[in-house]
């Protein structure tokens, strides 16, 4: 089939992609640009054109902050604690869900778990607080059980694994549906001939059903490595306070503040590049690792 | 207690007699001797027909709104026609819009002045930026232009656009209604609109210690405890230990609380801000030290006594154990709403935020206010609130009729804010106005209790979106005036304006008593905050590293994760990264404006 040939036939679908097209350079890419007042002192008063460039200046400033080295450890911290608590949590959900007989009572359970997923994290914030403070329902609960109350919230001790419990609540009923559609595309036939063969169900779980959806689990643990650098925004503002930023304050509720307080919008630029510019080398890497150890590639 | 009514100005501050006086039959003329106003003459108020009049022409109880003498040489023949700009989307019935409603055709029969829609933003901040920024770059300034940001000011001023008001004003500014009213607190209100001495706009002024606390205290609880209210910390301690003590409460055993407070120390609702001042410093503000410079109060050794108490009484259980992880909103619900603390130090405004759901959960809560207690020096001092933002209203360079928009900004100053004009909107007019949350509300219902929000359609002061006037005491005189006159007035010969208006439920009334109270101390009591411009260049820098480290240093001293003596390391810490050049620059910039 000759190129003019194949365009006769293809044309309709190059037009259909058009707008597509249109719509991510015009959203997705035009906004790019933006990325200059990461070298400027911006003002918003002088626009992109008229702010003076001041060339690395907001990323060396951003590095010799006091505080530079613990936020970006408490980022990391917290949000690869979340990466492997989301992924080993959702495979340990779905081989359970995967196992449950009766199909009502997978359903529920499912449904129940993604449940929060949909809740934003303002409204989640304010009833945290209200469960996890000094005499809130969890304090009293353990009281009755004779464990002494422990300030969740307000403890530096406490707070990232109070932070990474909630983020796993909202967040592993989606991993765990993921999961679940990979399970369903084991071929029941090797299950059957393993339990002819004897093979109880431990043993089928780990050599055919773990097995059979490493890709999955390979694929999502890589991909999820291009979010290293976000340990979530919303859900830390809204529970943070002074007394936790050792242990609770992360790169962008620091920037959040410099943004808000003082309108260093140029500062605030830098970081979401210095961000961007992390997590597209990860997700470089993730790629690698995914094509390497689970065979999925994009092109 | 001191009248402030009509004006705090010490000149004419008016005797309790004068007040009585006026309470009484005379008050109309008493009025007006005290404001060299000519009488309202018949053939004044004829020039203006009837269908334009404010007021109730269709309420079966109606009042007459009485408006002010058409100032001299008005209505302008023939009529000008000036170009605005305004923020907020509307919508306006039968036919109205911003261009014409019944502002408009009273304002344009009075003054001769028609406005013109130059362009409008809504609450969004990037836009009104844009829409100036936008402005400037074609060369096309409204003439006159409704709250400027700090940033397009400073670029107007650079680019000398804006029109010079000074040598005008002193001409044609109503002595009273501009002069005197925008004089309050040594001229505070000028702070942005002069500019080395130069007038370059007109101020955008909000209303006398609207923040400014007072001691919300549980009547029943102090009856309950046998105590009376305390009039020192000592004694406030001792109550607060009471009511914790007795377990007064309403959440589990011996989940009372002494005093509800939150993260922020010096914030605007369950603030410590009066602890703070009972030891005359005022976290977060700059402050003029003895030899005349500005000096930061966070890092003051005062400070340390201040924390050392806090830390004994939350040591105590009289502070919320978590109480630092509670925003200020947060305690209106859970610690005031739930009747755990019968002691906060709130605004006035806090009789109807908090307070109802106190009284819901608990209809025997019977709070009260009072004064904020003196330290162990006899200190009492609390976070003045300043009711000029970072905004002025500014005029292009070249307009020709400035004198006519001062006129017409006296003219409705006078209606509206002198209590005797009774004035309260425009009848049937069925206007909504977009809000902060991005909600229509509905303006301009004349028996509308929510305040005074039938102004927003009103062009300049004493109107705008956002309610600004040319008279800091202008809601405390209306309250005088209701509490003190209409109150007074025999209830069958009350008009629908004064029913609706003193029908408010017991919460709403003790509101109005505590603004009173507040205002009548706010010169007195307050800490201002002078560090009124820009960040400096350190500040818009290390702010951000030496905020959090005093938020963290204070919040871990009072709650004993750190110790006492951490307060001197910090002050130390806060000065050498960076809080001495900050200092500096303050300075220079202090020094500067005088």
């Amino acid at each position: 089939m000759t190129f003019k040939q194949y365009m006769k036939r293809a044309w309709p679908l190059y037009v259909m992609i058009v707008p597509g097209l249109i719509f991510v350079l015009l959203f997705r890419y035009y906004p790019m640009y933006g990325v200059v007042i990461a070298f400027q002192d911006f003002s918003p008063a002088k626009g992109f054109s008229g702010s003076p460039w001041i060339g690395w200046e907001n990323f060396e400033f951003l590095f010799s902050l006091p505080e530079f080295g613990r936020i970006f450890s408490n980022t990391l911290i917290i949000s690869i604690s979340k990466i492997v608590a989301d992924q080993v949590g959702a495979i340990i959900l779905a081989l359970l869900l995967n196992e449950a007989r009766l199909v009502l009572f997978r359903r529920t359970i499912q449904t129940l778990i993604y449940l929060p997923h949909f809740l934003s994290w303002i409204v989640l914030g304010g009833i945290l607080l209200d469960i996890l403070s000094a005499g809130g329902i969890l304090n009293q609960a353990l009281g009755a059980l004779g464990i002494k109350p422990q300030l969740w919230l307000g403890s530096n001790d406490w707070f990232r694994g109070t932070v990474i419990s909630s983020g796993f609540w909202k967040n592993v009923g989606f991993s765990t549906i993921v999961y679940l559609a990979a399970l369903t595309a084991i071929n029941p036939v090797l299950h059957e001939a393993a339990a002819i063969d004897g093979a109880g169900r431990f043993r089928r779980i780990w050599h055919i059903t773990l097995p059979g959806i490493r890709p999955t689990i390979v694929l999502l643990a890589a991909l999820s490595l291009g979010d290293v650098l976000q340990a979530g925004f919303e859900q830390i503002l809204t529970l943070y306070s002074p007394a936790v930023y050792r242990t609770g304050d992360i790169i962008d509720t620091y920037v959040y503040r410099v943004g808000l307080t003082w309108a260093q919008w140029g500062l605030a630029g830098a970081v979401g590049l210095f961000k961007s510019f992390i997590g597209f080398g990860l997700i470089a890497l993730s790629y690698w690792l995914a094509d390497r150890y689970a065979g999925y590639r994009i092109l | 207690m001191s009248k402030k009514f009509p004006y705090n100005t010490a000149g004419l501050k008016p005797s309790r007699r004068d007040f009585l006086k006026w309470s009484g039959a005379g008050m109309a003329t008493a009025m007006m001797a005290r404001y060299g106003l000519a009488p309202i003459l018949a053939q004044n108020m004829g020039e203006i027909p009837a269908e334009l009049h404010p007021g109730s022409p269709n309420n079966a109880r109606g009042w007459t709104t009485s408006l002010p003498p058409i100032p001299e040489g008005m209505p302008v023949d023939p009529p000008v026609t000036i170009t605005g700009s305004r923020r907020g989307p509307w919508e306006f019935a039968d036919g109205d819009d911003i261009e014409n409603s019944p502002f408009t055709r009273l304002n344009a029969a009075v003054t001769g002045i028609n406005w013109k829609l130059a362009f409008n933003w809504t609450d969004n901040e990037g836009e009104v930026l844009q829409k100036y920024n936008l402005a400037i770059a074609s060369n096309e300034l409204p003439d006159f232009m409704e709250t400027v940001p700090l940033q397009v000011y400073s670029e107007l001023l650079e680019n000398d656009l804006l029109e010079d008001i000074t040598d005008i004003y002193e001409e044609v500014a109503h002595p009273v209604w501009l002069k005197e009213a925008m004089s309050f607190s040594d001229g505070i209100a000028w702070r942005l609109a002069e500019v080395n001495g130069r007038k370059m706009g007109l101020p955008y002024i909000e209303q006398a210690a609207q923040n400014d606390k007072v001691l919300w205290i549980r009547q029943d609880w102090l009856d309950a405890v046998g105590m009376s209210a305390p009039t020192t910390i000592e004694e406030l301690h001792a109550v607060a230990s009471a009511f914790k003590e007795a377990d007064m409460g309403q959440g589990g055993d011996g989940a009372t609380l002494g005093i509800a407070a939150n993260r922020q120390l010096n914030t605007w609702y369950c603030s410590l801000d009066p602890i703070f001042g009972a030891w005359g410093v005022m976290p977060t503000f700059w402050t003029p030290d003895e030899n005349g410079d500005l000096q930061y109060d966070s890092v003051r050794p005062e400070n340390k006594e201040v924390l050392g108490t806090l830390r004994a009484w939350y040591s105590e259980g009289l502070l919320a154990q978590d109480f630092f992880t509670f925003a200020p909103w947060q305690n209106a619900g859970t610690h005031i709403g739930g009747n755990l603390a019968g002691i906060m130090y709130s605004p006035a405004f806090g009789a109807v935020y908090g307070l109802p759901d106190s009284v819901a959960n608990d209809p025997d809560a019977r709070w009260t206010f009072g004064d904020i207690p003196t330290g162990p020096s006899g200190i009492k001092k609390k976070a003045w609130s300043n009711p000029v933002p970072d905004t002025v209203y500014c005029f292009r360079k070249g307009f020709e009729h400035v004198d006519l928009v001062l006129k017409q900004v006296a003219w409705w100053a006078e209606l509206l804010q002198n209590p005797a004009n009774r004035y309260h909107g425009f009848e049937g007019t069925d206007y909504f106005w977009r809000n902060e949350d991005g909600d229509l509300d509905p303006m301009g219902s004349v028996l509308d209790l929510n305040g005074y929000d039938s102004t927003k359609h009103i062009w300049g002061p004493p109107g705008t979106n956002g309610g600004s006037r040319t008279d800091p005491y202008f809601e405390t005189n209306w309250i005088k005036e209701r509490r003190n006159v209409w109150a007074n007035t025999p209830a069958d010969e009350r008009d629908a304006l004064m029913e609706a208006f003193l029908g408010g439920d017991p919460l709403s009334v003790l509101w109005d008593e505590a603004n009173v109270f507040a205002v009548d101390h706010w010169e007195a009591d307050g800490i201002k905050n002078h560090f009124l411009t820009v960040p400096t260049r350190t500040m818009e820098r290390a702010g951000t590293s030496l905020e959090g480290l005093e938020a963290e240093t204070f919040i871990n001293i009072i709650t004993g994760q750190e110790s006492l003596d951490r307060f001197d390391s910090f002050a130390e810490e806060w000065r050498s990264g960076g809080g001495d050049r900050i200092t500096d620059e303050v300075n220079e910039w202090w020094h500067g404006q005088m």
